[in-house]
This record gives C-alpha cells, sequence and structure tokens, in this order.
C-alpha cells in the first residue's frame, strides 16, 4: 500500500506527475543540481505552495500547515538548535506528542542509544562533529515521530569515512524502525545502496521509476547517461598511506583517492562532484587540475562540459547559474578540483 | 607607528579632548559638595524615577509593537514593502520637535484626544504623553535592529521546527526569538538609552511641569531656565552615566548566536 502519494501536483519549479512510495520503502530520487529534488520534499513537507493532492495513507494533507503533517524533514544543513542541547532539541521535537515530561525522557534516552550519541546529551551542537550532527538531526526527527521521512542528501557534507559507516549505521535504524523514506541524492551509487526504489528527477518532473539494479545497466529509461554516468579515468598507483588514501597519478597530476583495500588503475567520479573555475579554489593543494574547455553542451537545469585535461576527456557537469557566471567557451583554460568524497578506485579491471 | 597612523590619531585626539571637556565642563560648574546634595535632591531623584518609568512604559510598547512588527518585514515580502520601510524610519530622521508637534495635534481634541478621553486616557500633557512620545522614538530604532537580527537568522531553522512540529507562535519565541535575543537585546538597549534622552516630543506632548512630567532632560531644562544649575547639572550627568552603561552594556554583548557557518565551499560551485 502506498503510504505516500502525490497526484497532478506541479509549482513554478517541480511538476512530478504521480508519485508514489510504498510502506515501509526507502525511496531514493537522484537527478542534476537544479533539477528539483529539494522542491519536491518542500512541497511534501508543506514549506512550498503547490498545486494537486499529497496523500499520506489515503488522505490529503496539502492543506495542512507543515507542524500538522507529520512528515519529518532533515536539510542539506541540518538546522540543529544551536541554542539548545541535545537533549533540548530532543523535547522540542516532542512537542507534537501529548507524552508526559518523564515519558519525553524516556524516549529520548532511547533515542540518544539508538543513534549512540547518549554521550553528546548535555551538550549543544556547536560542539559536535558532522557525522554526530548527521546522528542528533537523525534522532531529532525521529523524536518527532513522523510518519514519512525526508532526507535531503544527507550525507553530503561528511567525509568518505563517515559517510560509508553512517550509511551502514542507516540501513540497521531503518530495519528497526521500518519508517517510510525518501531520500534525494545526486549520488547513484549512494541511491543504490540505501533505496529499494530509484526516481529520477529531471527539469522537474520525475521520469523514470526503477530499481537500483535496472536503472544501472538500462539504456531505454529516461536517466540523462551523461550526468549519471561517472568519469572512469585511468591512473597508477603510487603510494599507500594509512591514514586511508592512495596517492595516485593521473593525466591531470597527483591525486589522493579513499582507500578501499584493493589495487586498482582507474578511478571514477560523477560530473556533478567536479568543480570548475577561472582561478585556483581555496583550500588544501590536494587533487586540482588544469583543464581546456571542449565541447559544452546547455541543458534545461545544467551545462555539460567536455574538458580536455592533457588530452583526456573530462566530464563536468555546471549548474545553470554557474554556467551563465562562468561563461565558458572552447578553448577556454579553467581550474578543476575533484571532492576527495567522490572519487572511487575502479577495481573492475586489473592491473598490468 | 607609521606617519600615517600618527597623523590620523590626531583627528582621534581632538575629538577626544572635546567629549571629556564636555563632561568636565559640566562637573565643574558646581563644587562637589552642592552636586552632590543635588544628586539628591527631590526634583532629581522625581525626574529620574519619572524617566525610569516612562521609559520602562515606552519601551514595552516599542518592544510589543517593534520586535513583532520587524519579525514580520523580517520574513515577508509584499509589493511597496521598500516604501512602508522608508515611512516607518521616518520617526528616526524626523525633528524630535517636528514629531511632539505632530503627535500634540494627533491627540489633540479634534482627532484622536476626543474618543480617547471618553475611554478615561488623556495623552496630551499627561504622564502618558511622555511615554506615547517616547514610544514614538524608540520604536523604529528596535523594528530596525529587530528586523536586521531576524533576517540574520536562517530561515531553515524555523522550517525546521515547523517540520518537527511545532506551531508557528511556539517557533516565533522558542527559535527566532532566542537565534535573534543578543541583536535583540542590544537593539533595545540602544533605544532605551535614546528614550532616556528623548527630550522634543516630550516637551510638545507632556510638557514640562515640575513634579508632574518631568523627566530628566526635561528637568536640566527648566532648571537651566530657572538657573538651578546644581540640579541642572546633576540631571544631565545622571543622564549621562546611564546612557554610558547602557552603551557599554551592548558593547558587552557579543555576536548573536545562531548563525552557523555552513561549511559550504567557497571556490567555484558548479552543483
Amino acid at each position: 500500500m502506498a503510504a505516500l502519494e502525490m497526484i497532478g501536483v506541479k509549482n513554478r519549479f517541480v511538476c512530478p506527475g504521480h508519485f508514489h512510495v510504498d510502506d515501509g520503502d526507502i525511496c531514493a530520487i537522484v537527478g542534476p543540481s537544479g533539477s528539483g529534488k529539494t522542491s519536491l520534499l518542500r512541497i511534501l513537507v508543506g514549506l512550498d505552495a503547490h498545486e494537486g493532492r499529497v496523500l499520506v495513507d489515503q488522505e490529503e494533507i496539502q492543506m495542512l500547515a507543515p507542524h500538522r503533517r507529520a512528515i519529518g524533514f532533515v536539510s542539506q544543513d541540518l538546522h540543529l538548535f544551536p541554542h539548545l542541547t541535545l537533549e533540548g532539541n530532543l523535547f522540542l521535537a516532542m512537542q507534537r506528542s501529548n507524552l508526559s515530561r518523564s515519558q519525553k525522557h524516556r524516549k529520548a534516552r532511547e533515542l540518544m542509544g539508538l543513534l549512540r550519541i547518549t554521550h553528546l546529551s548535555g551538550r549543544k551542537p556547536g560542539t559536535f562533529s558532522g557525522g554526530e550532527k548527521q546522528r542528533v538531526a537523525l534522532a531529532r526527527v525521529l523524536a518527532s515521530s513522523p510518519r514519512i521521512l525526508l532526507l535531503d542528501e544527507p550525507f553530503s557534507k561528511l567525509d568518505f569515512r563517515t559517510v560509508r559507516y553512517l550509511r551502514e549505521e542507516f540501513k540497521a535504524l531503518q530495519k528497526e524502525v521500518g519508517l517510510t523514506t525518501i531520500l534525494v541524492t545526486h549520488d547513484l551509487e549512494e541511491a543504490g545502496d540505501l533505496a529499494k526504489t530509484i526516481w529520477v528527477m529531471r527539469s522537474g518532473s520525475l521520469t523514470a521509476s526503477s530499481t537500483p539494479l535496472t536503472l544501472e545497466g538500462d539504456d531505454q529509461n529516461h536517466v540523462d547517461t551523461f550526468l549519471e554516468t561517472p568519469n572512469v579515468l585511468s591512473c597508477r598507483i603510487l603510494k599507500v598511506f594509512r591514514n586511508g588514501l592512495v596517492q595516485a597519478k593521473w593525466a591531470g597530476g597527483i591525486i589522493l583517492i579513499p582507500d578501499e583495500g584493493e589495487p586498482f588503475s582507474h578511478f571514477t567520479i560523477g560530473p556533478g562532484a567536479i568543480e570548475i573555475g577561472m582561478s585556483p579554489p581555496r583550500g588544501p593543494r590536494i587533487n586540482r587540475f588544469k583543464g581546456v574547455v571542449g565541447e559544452v553542451e546547455t541543458g534545461d537545469d545544467a551545462a555539460l562540459v567536455t574538458l580536455d585535461v592533457n588530452r583526456v576527456n573530462v566530464r563536468v557537469e555546471v549548474s545553470r547559474e554557474k554556467w551563465h557566471q562562468l561563461g565558458l567557451s572552447p578553448g577556454q583554460k579553467v581550474h578543476g578540483y575533484f571532492r576527495l568524497r567522490a572519487l572511487k578506485g575502479y577495481v573492475r579491471y586489473p592491473q598490468s | 607607528m607609521n606617519r600615517l597612523d600618527r597623523l590620523l590619531t590626531i583627528p582621534l585626539i581632538f575629538f577626544s579632548l572635546i567629549v571629556i571637556g564636555v563632561l568636565l565642563a559640566l562637573m565643574t560648574q558646581v563644587s562637589p559638595a552642592e552636586l552632590w546634595a543635588s544628586m539628591f535632591h527631590p526634583e532629581t531623584l522625581y525626574a529620574l524615577r519619572f524617566s525610569l518609568t516612562t521609559a520602562c512604559g515606552a519601551m514595552a510598547t516599542a518592544i510589543c509593537l517593534g520586535v513583532t512588527a520587524a519579525y514580520f518585514m523580517a520574513r515577508r515580502n509584499f509589493p511597496g514593502k521598500g516604501l512602508l520601510e522608508t515611512l516607518l524610519d521616518l520617526p528616526l530622521v524626523m525633528p524630535p520637535l517636528v514629531t511632539g508637534v505632530g503627535l500634540l495635534f494627533l491627540f489633540g481634541k479634534d482627532l484622536l484626544g476626543g474618543p480617547l478621553s471618553e475611554l478615561g486616557l488623556h495623552i496630551v500633557l499627561t504622564p502618558w504623553g511622555a511615554v506615547m512620545a517616547q514610544a514614538f522614538i524608540a520604536t523604529p530604532i528596535v523594528m530596525r535592529s529587530s528586523q536586521a537580527a531576524f533576517a540574520s537568522v536562517d530561515r531553515g531553522y524555523e522550517e525546521a521546527a515547523a517540520a518537527l512540529g511545532m506551531p508557528p507562535l511556539k517557533v516565533f519565541f522558542q527559535i527566532n526569538i532566542p537565534l535573534a535575543g543578543r541583536s535583540l537585546i542590544s537593539g533595545i538597549i540602544l533605544a532605551w538609552a535614546r528614550t532616556m534622552g528623548e527630550f522634543g516630543g516630550t516637551l510638545m506632548v507632556a510638557g514640562a511641569t515640575r513634579f508632574r512630567t518631568e523627566t530628566l532632560p526635561i528637568a536640566v531644562y527648566l532648571n537651566i531656565s530657572s538657573g538651578e544649575i546644581g540640579i541642572a547639572v546633576s540631571c544631565a550627568l545622571v543622564l549621562m552615566g546611564a546612557a554610558f552603561i547602557l552603551l557599554l552594556a551592548t558593547r558587552m554583548i557579543n555576536l548573536p548566536i545562531g548563525h552557523d557557518n555552513k561549511g559550504g565551499a567557497q571556490w567555484p560551485l558548479s552543483r
């Protein structure tokens, strides 16, 4: 039975068509930046106006204010209340329930135990690490006893080790609570790892529904292969560090890649995980490269740029806004940067 | 210190000397014994009490009106918002005397004064007039600072609170007010300092009657006029002391909490 359904929903950003999630499922929505994934979640929470019907357990909720919908929402920035301790954050989330003070204490203790954050109870969010913040945000949204859980790129700002760990934790948690969940991500691998069904969003429309397995190999579906297929680039391992990173050399220079414990001759990175700009990036001087703009295709949401990096083609997705800002044209020299977390050693081809 | 720095310190020293000179000039007008006696003169004490009372009333009004209006202005967009903001800023730049004349006419018998006096509320030439004049000056100050304070609070917090099941009023009091808190308090303190020193508007609306509508600035004015320099100077010093403490308090209030560095990459955001 569908726990959540959207019928004829649209506003000026999205027009998802008919969308549904079955009770207890984790559903992932993937798509390029600016395609309307977050807008869709905001509609479900009740934060943005729209036409059409939203049904939870066959009951229409589109006329309800956000605080009456029982739809839990964890945004990308988490928004833990900085003036409250962890317990304060959890208590505040329990206002919808009619629990007594002692019951609230008990529930808070249970959730802190479940998410293994009991040691943070008297502390404020400013002192938490990225992974702890993520777990606190999950505990807080669970404290509000939602019927449906919405997660907007929940792991996008964490380092790769924490992400790997949290994904496993999240799967275990989901098994325990069995909450219907919608996960928005631009990472197809993350979607495949966590979700039972995947929907693809392009230009505000949900254009495909699939299981993770069929989506990857299905040429007939509407997934834009340019955006979703990662770059597969050859490299040579130079050194394996103890901190879980591998130093390798590729056409663009020296690169650090998370160590998966196996040797590799290539690495992969999604076009959306590459940053480009006209000047060198700020921050650590790792995983940078220089390239020349080759082919440029402009789509509804994003521009698709092929860079020539020492005669190796690297595909990069640039948001529409960024595209206008940079004003890229063929032959232009640009600086690039790989997000460390998005890099992956490619083990399918054995080293020669 | 280089030559430019030495050159730049000249205006700084000059202005500091002027400020210190004004304070010293006030303090040396009367002997320490006379100043001490004037500090505890019934008129000085009355003016201090009256000023504090009317400032409390004015600030209560200004906070109720200013903070709520500021929240609305910070969170909503509507046609003519810029025009309305400019209009509401007018009291900040209006000469106090003009403000007073306007209030005098508004609360005179021909306009609001008639209906209000039927309800038993007399504004003109009463302590209520002083409260009204001071509130009129304080409200835009509170509103301006509160609007900036609310605007600086990431809207995501209130959206998160709403999604967690908090109704809007609770979100306002339990999320927005605490997150904007320190900036709000700074604005309120500044408005309070301005209210304590309000003269022109109070003079026009409440009048200048000894032991009836005598705020500290009005006590200075009345006593200078009648040659009672001791009381005038002591009232002026009390005013300045209060202002100094209030300004120091605003300085001691740190930056507000709730403005997380979101940690997003600054450099090319292709996403």
